[in-house]
């Protein structure tokens, strides 16, 4: 059967710095796999390869059997990968419920005349996406603010704006950069709860992350970059041992 | 090819095409050390150099009522005051409209730019003249009318001293982005403000300094083709200020060397386009250089493809 | 308080110095000895500061409202004023965009018999709407997909000129010149964006920019379509007066129609995905594409359709005014039409509407208004003279006060004047 999301020697390098290396990893349907290594270790270059924002130099890239390297990113949001980022991008003029609404433009059809007229098939999906939109507020539990200028949001609660405006464009794999960043605990299980009902829905999920009591409690499979190398690949028990990820992390002479 | 006189008018065609590019390249380097540091286009720079026409006029004027017509003082003063001059308008020029929106929309500061450059050529429209004004002959007739004859070319003073002072400036600001303190505090800046701003560099400072520099060497310029073309007019500055830009773009724009590159091949084309089929084609001529350059290499001729931040 | 005022005050001053020389001192060439001097002339300044003295008045009046505004909430009480709300309602009621462009369409034709609307003042508002549909045109572009364009009326000359051109020398019914100068400048505008939208937006503007310049330059120089003086077609206005209507009141229908599907189609389009898409490429380019907007086709479609706006109103400006002129496309055209969009409100349709109605009628009533005002006993008695002097001269002022009102509504107002009132009324709407 082929994986969701399948690497193949994935490089990508600026002028001379190799940010991402060789790099494999498959990714099965309704799985979540995080992405760890420590500051610089290319985790959001590796993501921005996938996403279609930076094209890759070496390798490919195939979503569900079909290749997708060096798409630019919205025909890699259309064929079923959608992301979040790192720093968050939202539109911050737009209200909390047009964000969403922004993200089904995919799916709705855009033949100019029921849409100039208004006719009857283009009012009703006009009515169905605002529904979803708010379905998708509501599963992230923004459906209260769906009036609210998103950039008027708290930060925590821009960051779930933010996947909901991804779950809007129905990817099959999403992939989230630090969704838990600089959330208090509270917050942070709260993240966590969101990811795993986001799986639940039949979602994979691939995940850079540095809170580690986050990463070890939802992965099903750890992937540590360092230095744009893959050192380690393996469930979180086999990767916490793993005496290569301790020295990337700690420095040579601890883990001696 | 045997014929001496298409020989000369060639040489005379790429002599006519280097001296327009010198002016081009004065002008364009404001525009493009802007942009470097900024990253935003200061549409107003034209007019900056329309002023520096003006001051200069000004300048000759007053010194000649105060201590009579002493050709050589007075212009070199002129030159200096004109650039005094100018670099004022560009410090106010950034203080006024752009400072406060370092970090707005793209379109902001450009729109903002905009507006200084229609306010400041309708506020020399309104005041000073409407119609063209003649430079004096008197200041100018020296340079314009000696020249010096180098096998069958002939070289106007004029022209020597566009050439002269041109590459003179260019070899002393390719010395001060390179070799001095200031420089190396230029670059950080127009690197990453926020850093540069954290290791002591005076970001403001910095700015302001790359405005008043531009706006000093576009005054140069507009003197010398005030004293070149003999006229100054409140719209002078749009149209060299147009080609100037173009002539960045053409170099990749934010590239000092891409600059001087964009702005000889831009005085090319207008020599060779004025000789084929006249000087009224420049415009479009101009255009098609530009669009040719943008298709084939986006960035410019020596720009770098800058990989946006994620 | 000195510490507080001091940047100000020496800001100032450095103004009054490096405007000194050309405020205050005038320019006096001799011919005989080709050189030049300087002459000491206080009345100029004067003059200028005296012309511009309703406009002080009128900045004085602003900044006191503004202070007013802010220290006693004066805005508030008026937005608490229902009828401020009940407005904004209308805007995107369902039917209620076309209430503006059909008052604009009925008062002047209903009043004719009366003799209410003189043909001059119907010439003026035709002038108004071709500005109206150009300013809502540039909006899409400027205003909605965040892309600057500094050519616009490159496209208008282009509309116009195509008309022109078809009406010499094929005979062409002007009506069919409409679509297809919809189609061709829409054409012209995608050629124009394609190499140029992949890029930062900023070149965009300048490509532009220099499109309108060549046009200009071409037609000029080209026999065929008149140099310089342009063309002059052989019936003045190419609308014939029909059904009782005058010359002049077939024009203004022809604009007002125009103007009404002009703006039908942008407020469509600006309330479906289509719009929605264009708002997230402005607010954030790399999120838009992120969430499957395709980007470029989108801000090619954005430019494409606001060059064929501008090149059917151009083609309506050709068949009114019979005469066409490279003069068209000349940047201050371009300026004009940007500045109305700023000033009504980036990104509101009405916004433009409105930005054009004040930029174009405003300096066009204020020539008039000194005569109007000695004509009638009652205000010659009152407005004393150097104020009416002072509104004649305006008209004159006219492009500094535009590049003032561009720099200062960047700084204080990056809005416009009606703002966006999109965001309040997502939901309100249907």
């Amino acid at each position: 059967m082929t994986p969701l999301l399948e690497t193949r020697s994935l490089s990508k390098t600026f002028g001379g710095l190799k940010a991402v290396q060789n790099v494999d990893l498959r990714i099965e349907a309704n799985r979540i796999v995080s992405v760890i290594g420590p500051n610089g270790a290319g985790k959001t270059t590796f993501f921005n390869c996938l996403s279609g924002i930076y094209r890759p130099d070496g390798g490919s890239i195939l979503l569900e059997g079909r290749d997708i390297t060096g798409r630019p990113p919205h025909q890699v949001c259309q064929l079923g990968l959608s992301r979040t980022f790192q720093n968050i991008r939202l539109f911050p003029e737009m209200t909390v419920l047009e964000n969403v609404l922004v993200a089904q433009f995919q799916h709705r059809s855009l033949s100019p005349l029921p849409l100039l007229l208004h006719s009857p098939h283009f009012c009703a999906q006009e009515k169905q996406s605002r529904d979803d939109a708010l379905g998708f507020l509501d599963f992230v539990g923004l459906a209260q603010y769906a009036d609210t200028l998103s950039s008027s949001l708290a930060y925590g609660l821009q960051r779930r704006l933010e996947i909901a405006r991804a779950l809007a464009t129905r990817p099959r794999l999403l992939l989230l950069d630090e969704p838990a960043a600089g959330m208090n605990p509270q917050e942070t299980i709260d993240m966590v709860r969101l990811i795993s009902s986001i799986r639940d829905r039949g979602l994979a999920i691939l995940l850079i992350e540095h809170d580690m009591k986050v990463v070890m409690t939802i992965s099903d499979d750890i992937l540590v970059l360092d230095h744009g190398v893959p050192i380690a690949h393996g469930a979180p028990d086999h990767v916490r041992k793993d005496p290569q990820v301790i020295k990337a992390y700690l420095g040579e002479e601890i883990s001696n | 090819m045997t014929d001496p006189s298409s020989s000369s008018t060639l040489a005379e065609i790429i002599l006519d095409g280097i001296s327009r590019g010198a002016v081009y390249a004065l002008v364009a380097l404001g525009y493009t050390m802007v942009y470097g540091v900024l990253g935003m286009i200061n549409f107003a720079h034209g007019e900056i150099f329309m002023i520096g026409m003006f001051a200069c006029v000004y300048a000759i004027g007053l010194f000649s009522m105060a201590w009579g017509d002493h050709v050589l003082i007075n212009l070199v003063l002129g030159v200096l005051l004109a650039m005094v001059f100018s670099a004022a308008y560009g410090y106010a020029n950034e203080r006024i409209a752009y400072r406060r929106l370092r970090k707005a929309h793209v379109l902001a500061p450009l729109t903002s730019a905009i507006g200084i450059s229609t306010f400041l050529q309708y506020f020399i429209f309104l005041t000073v003249s409407k119609e063209k004004v003649q430079f004096p002959r008197y200041y100018s007739d020296f340079l314009t009318t000696h020249h010096l004859t180098l096998g069958s070319v002939e070289i106007t003073y004029l022209r020597l001293a566009i050439l002269g002072l041109t590459f003179l400036i260019m070899g002393g600001l390719f010395y001060l982005i390179h070799y001095t303190r200031l420089g190396i505090a230029l670059r950080a800046t127009a690197q990453d403000q926020l850093m540069a701003s954290l290791v002591g560099v005076p970001v403001d400072k910095i700015i302001a300094f790359t405005f008043i520099l531009g706006s000093a060497l576009a005054a140069v310029a507009g003197v010398m083709v005030a004293m070149y073309t003999n006229v100054l007019v409140f719209d002078a500055g749009y149209r060299v200020g147009l080609k100037a830009f173009t002539a960045a773009i053409l170099g990749g724009i934010g590239n000092v060397p891409g600059a001087v590159l964009g702005a000889m091949i831009l005085g090319l084309t207008e020599a060779l386009t004025t000789l084929q089929f006249g000087s009224e084609w420049n415009d479009v001529s101009t255009f098609a250089v530009l669009m040719l350059v943008l298709l084939l290499r986006p960035r410019g001729l020596l720009g770098e493809r800058v990989a946006d931040k994620v | 308080m000195l510490t507080r005022w001091r940047p100000y005050l020496l800001g100032l001053l450095g103004l009054a110095t490096i405007t000194f020389p050309f405020l205050w001192l005038q320019l006096a060439p001799d011919f005989a000895k080709n050189t030049v001097g300087v002459t000491w002339t206080p009345s100029h300044a004067l003059n200028f500061f005296g012309d511009l003295s309703t406009v002080f008045v009128v900045a004085l009046l602003i900044w006191l409202g503004n202070l007013g505004n802010r220290h006693f909430g004066w805005g508030r009480a008026l937005a608490r004023n229902s009828v401020w709300q009940k407005a904004d309602h209308l805007w995107t009621d369902y039917w209620a965009w076309l209430i503006v462009p059909l008052l604009f369409l009925i008062i002047p034709l209903n009043f004719r018999s009366i003799g209410f609307v003189s043909t001059s003042t119907l010439g003026l508002l035709t002038f108004a709407g071709l500005y109206m549909i150009l300013a809502v045109g540039l909006n899409i572009t400027v205003g909605m997909t965040g892309l600057l364009v500094l050519g616009y009326a490159g496209f208008y000359a282009f509309g116009a000129y195509l008309f022109a051109l078809t009406q010499q020398y094929i005979y062409f019914p002007w009506w069919m010149a409409a679509p297809l100068a919809f189609i061709f400048g829409g054409g012209a505008g995608y050629l124009l964006g394609l190499p140029c939208l992949r890029l930062r937006g900023d070149y965009l503007a300048i490509v532009t920019l220099g499109f309108a310049e060549a046009f200009r330059e071409l037609m000029r120089n080209l026999d065929f379509a008149g140099g310089d003086k342009g063309i002059v077609l052989k019936d003045n206005s190419i609308f014939q007066g029909c059904a009782g209507l005058t010359n002049s009141q077939v024009c203004f229908a022809v604009t007002a129609f125009a103007l009404v599907a002009t703006v039908f189609l942008v407020q469509r389009l600006f309330y479906s995905p289509v719009g929605r898409a264009w708002i997230a490429i402005r607010e954030n380019e790399v999120a838009a594409a992120a969430v499957g907007v395709p980007v470029v086709q989108m801000k090619l479609l954005a430019f494409s359709l606001s060059a064929a706006i501008a090149a059917v109103a151009g083609v309506i400006y050709g068949a009114k005014d019979g005469f066409v002129s490279p003069a068209m496309c000349e940047f201050q055209q371009s300026i004009m039409v940007l500045a109305m969009v700023i000033l009504g409100g980036l990104g509101n349709s009405y916004g433009a509407l409105f930005g054009a109605g004040l930029l174009y009628l405003v300096p066009e009533y204020l020539k008039v208004l000194p005569s109007a005002i000695q004509n009638n006993d009652a205000l010659a008695a009152i407005v004393p003279s150097f104020i009416r002097d002072s509104f004649q001269h305006l008209s004159d002022y006219r492009w500094l006060l535009f590049g003032a009102v561009m720099v200062i509504m960047m700084l204080y107002r990056p809005q416009g004047l009606l703002g966006s009132s999109r965001r309040k009324t997502e939901m309100l709407h249907r």
